[in-house]
């Protein structure tokens, strides 16, 4: 690839920081816009954007989880359980996304941000509904295996006991292999099994789960890093837009009515997918 | 008396994604800095701000085996390891 214009650097900042903001307020990773921007808009091949998308990853989840972790938020045991599947499923699906055609990969991508794009238009409606796993306060308070967190905005602490580990274990792989096949976070997969099978509340559940996706990110940037296909100019400039981004997101928009915005962007994924499978088809 | 408390190793690891960010932004910055004066030296910059963004995850995971072997908790510093070997036989065996 060619030496950054300064006008390209720009863009690619705010558009890391669109993406940050995004995936802040809606929770999402910033895989599934990264890829298609990268392709679509940079025309880098989708295997590079992958890679980039998958350092961002690991920039967003190290700076949220690093606030997460201290707060007692993120459950580091059922983090560190989980994360061996996660590790084992991204390392086989990143290698076997190096072999695979791209124009398959591509077209594989734009089916798989399909459903991404259809739970986050449910999660806009459940967010309307707040129809979400929430623990009753008094059920876990004296059982000493029960983790135990301090919920600010409810100003009370909240206990839970985390259930079904085993399945949880072997959906765990599959979230690994969204993070090597397609650079995706694998959140989207971490957040419903940990809330509604492993009985984590749900802000537990976005917590563990982003602490999660760094180290997975990880096992395939290691891979794809030492094969060169990051692009470290491109990658840096993104990533700094991109935390930039989620500190804005944070900060600003947490009053923001998120249901609205998600079911926008529900809508502007599915277009994105249609232009991903379209420009491969056509 | 186990002075390392739980307390005191969620701030460790913490800590470790913290700083990883934060170097990664410093550096970044420094070679925007350095880009007209020496290419290479931008481009070493670039490449090192990477690198640590990249190992982050890993320091954080040894950071995690450490401190449940000091909490006595060897079950969770065992899988910690476990992800470690898992990173390092994907390097290898790519």
């Amino acid at each position: 690839m060619t030496e950054l214009s300064f006008i390209h650097i720009i863009f690619l900042i705010l558009f890391g920081v669109f993406v940050g903001v995004l995936g802040s307020v809606m929770g999402v990773g910033g895989g599934v816009f990264i890829v298609p921007f990268l392709t679509l808009v940079f025309h880098i091949p989708i295997k590079y954007a992958i890679a980039v998308s998958l350092v961002s990853i690991i920039a967003t989840s190290s700076s949220v989880a690093s606030v997460n972790v201290e707060k007692g938020l993120a459950n580091v045991r059922l983090g560190t359980i989980l994360e061996i599947p996660m590790a084992a499923g991204s390392i086989i699906s990143t290698l076997i996304m190096m072999k695979m055609n791209s124009a398959v990969l591509q077209l594989l991508f734009g089916f798989m941000i399909l459903p991404v794009a259809g739970s986050m238009y449910i999660k806009s409606r459940k967010e309307r509904k707040k129809k979400v796993f929430a623990p009753d306060p008094e059920e876990h308070k004296n059982d000493p295996k029960s983790v135990k967190y301090f919920d600010h905005s409810e100003g009370r602490e909240i206990s839970y006991s985390v259930k079904n580990i085993k399945t949880a274990f072997a959906f765990s792989f599959l979230g690994g292999t969204m993070s090597g096949l397609f650079g995706l976070g694998g959140g989207i997969v971490q957040v419903p099994v940990m809330n509604i099978l492993c009985r984590v509340p749900m802000k537990a559940a976005t917590a563990t789960s982003n602490f999660m996706i760094g180290l997975s990110a990880c096992a395939s940037v290691l891979i794809l890093f030492s094969e060169g296909y990051v692009l470290n100019e491109l990658a840096v400039f993104m990533v700094i837009g991109v935390v930039i981004g989620g500190i804005l997101g944070m900060k600003f928009l947490n009053k923001t009515k998120n249901h609205v915005l998600q079911a926008i962007f529900s809508f502007l994924l599915m277009i994105i997918s249609l232009k991903m499978i379209w420009s491969v088809l056509k | 008396m186990n002075e390392f408390s739980e307390k005191k190793f969620l701030s460790l690891v913490s800590s470790v994604l913290k700083y990883g960010v934060i170097s990664f932004i410093i550096l970044s910055f420094l070679a925007y800095f350095f880009k007209p004066i020496s290419f290479s030296l931008y481009k070493k910059l670039l490449d090192t701000a990477v690198f640590i963004l990249i190992i982050t995850p890993i320091l954080r995971i040894s950071m995690i085996s450490y401190g449940f072997y000091r909490l006595n908790e060897k079950r969770y510093s065992f899988y910690a390891i476990t992800i470690l070997v898992l990173l390092f036989l994907g390097v290898v065996i790519k």
